[in-house]
């Protein structure tokens, strides 16, 4: 990924020039392994009380509402001649 | 039954409640995503660069900026005259400037704009002419109408003192070449000649863009992550993960990394025996309005065609008779012709050029990678040059 590793089937894209230093990608990495820690806490037994005792239409709708909205995300498209599109 | 009542409406105000919640809370996620390098490789919605134009039917909106995420992650902004290019003035400099009008590869979204063709193109001129601009004209998807309507437009705004045009010949063999619905396309009058058609700005979608809700909608695109989500997924269509992927599509404009037999026959029934008709006559149509607007404006246009493979065994020299066609008709009418194919194999060699193309697990197959685009920057360099007045 970005250029590193074998140079043949990495292709010659290099490292996105956006300003993300060591700390921020540091950082991104964090955030990243901040979701398998959430992922985890949810199994709790702590969790699961918590989320019986908030139980109800709000709670129901918010996470109904999430995960549609995650899914109504497109999946990254690697068709590279599918154009433009308004 | 009061009772029952306020326990109705508290479910309906918590309902609406949590559906509000979720949109917030993914806004907030999405823009986290966003500002952070997390959006090199978390999902997320893709910018939505273009919009309507009248001359062309869409073209690229002024300084939007975001994450393209097709074949190759990119951070893309476009410019202050809305282009895929760095800002620049409108008016002319003091050194020469030279527009250069295509399509996606052209365009090159998935590469830094500094790394692009005609980026490359405009550094290495500047050395030989101070001043010089090389200006990006690449739209995603460009037909040959497109093009010639997008040079009568931007082009001639911007005073070049040369152009170069590239044609992609894929596009010509493509049986929609003529539809003009949702941009400028070439379509006969009653005698059968080949025009400039604008049938899309008659269309309810291109009214919309136009209106004033039409500019809500495009704020809402620039200012909204959950406004994208649902464009987004209105474009690839509601169930689009379950449908087959568009292989036609596909083919029509894709650089084959290698040569096969009868890869160049569709060409040579286009340019040496006149079939398809109409795609014959949709190309005659092109280089008879190029060279209109080579006449009437006095700066050289340099046609460049790309995708008609070279450096594959040709026992029967089909390609060298196609391009003698091509070059024929092309400077019969006054303008230059540059063979992009030929001068890609010269540059890397036959059996390199698939490496230009394509990227990571992909290479060989799709857009103009960094290398590339260093290639056709140098190649468009040298053609412009030669173009410039001494």
């Amino acid at each position: 990924m970005f250029g590193a590793g074998d140079p043949g089937g990495a292709g010659t894209a290099p490292l996105p020039n956006d300003g993300a230093g060591g700390a921020l990608i540091a950082l991104g990495c964090a955030g990243l392994l901040a979701l398998h820690w959430l992922e985890g806490y949810l199994h709790t037994r702590r969790t699961v009380l918590l989320m019986r005792r908030l139980d109800g239409p709000l709670l129901r709708t918010l996470i109904a509402s999430l995960a549609f909205w995650l899914l109504l995300l497109p999946k990254v498209q690697e068709n590279p001649f599918i154009y433009f599109r308004f | 039954m009061p009772l029952m009542l306020r326990r109705i409406g508290r479910t309906i105000v918590a309902v609406l409640a949590g559906l509000v919640l979720a949109m917030l809370l993914i806004e907030v996620f999405f823009r986290v995503i966003d500002a952070t390098p997390l959006r090199w490789v978390l999902a997320e919605p893709q910018v939505s660069l273009y919009g309507p134009d009248f001359a062309t039917g869409y073209r690229h909106r002024v300084n939007v900026s975001g994450m393209w995420l097709t074949e190759h992650r990119n951070f893309v902004r476009t410019s202050n005259l809305g282009l895929r290019d760095r800002d620049r003035p409108l008016a002319h400099g003091s050194g020469p400037r030279a527009v250069i009008v295509g399509n996606s590869i052209i365009e090159a979204v998935q590469v830094e704009e500094s790394q692009t063709s005609s980026a490359v193109a405009e550094q290495i001129l500047s050395r030989q002419f101070p001043g010089a601009e090389v200006v990006n004209l690449g739209l995603s998807g460009a037909r040959p109408a497109v093009e010639v309507a997008r040079l009568q437009s931007q082009g001639l705004v911007l005073a070049p003192d040369v152009a170069v045009v590239v044609i992609d010949a894929g596009i010509l063999i493509t049986p929609d070449a003529t539809d003009d619905q949702e941009f400028t396309g070439y379509r006969p009058d009653a005698q059968g000649l080949f025009h400039l058609s604008y049938g899309f700005r008659n269309t309810s979608g291109y009214r919309f863009r136009t209106s004033r809700a039409g500019q809500a909608f495009y704020w809402l695109l620039d200012h909204s992550e959950i406004a994208r989500i649902i464009n987004d997924r209105k474009n690839v269509g509601l169930f689009a993960e379950l449908s087959p992927p568009a292989a036609a599509v596909a083919q029509a404009y894709e650089q084959a990394p290698t040569g096969h037999a009868g890869i160049l026959d569709p060409y040579v029934a286009l340019w040496l025996k006149g079939e398809p008709a109409a795609a014959r006559a949709v190309f005659d149509a092109f280089i008879r309005d190029l060279a209109a607007i080579h006449r009437d404006n006095k700066f050289p246009i340099i046609v460049a065609t790309r995708n008609i493979k070279a450096g594959c065994p040709d026992p029967d020299d089909k390609r060298s008779a196609l391009i003698a066609v091509i070059r024929a008709q092309v400077e019969g009418a006054g303008m230059r012709f540059v063979d992009l194919d030929a001068r890609e194999v010269a540059a890397v060699g036959a059996d390199r050029d698939a490496d230009l193309y394509g990227f990571g697990a992909n290479l060989g197959i799709g857009h103009l990678n960094v290398a590339g685009n260093r290639v056709y920057g140098e190649i468009f360099a040298d053609v412009i040059a030669r173009a410039l007045p001494r």
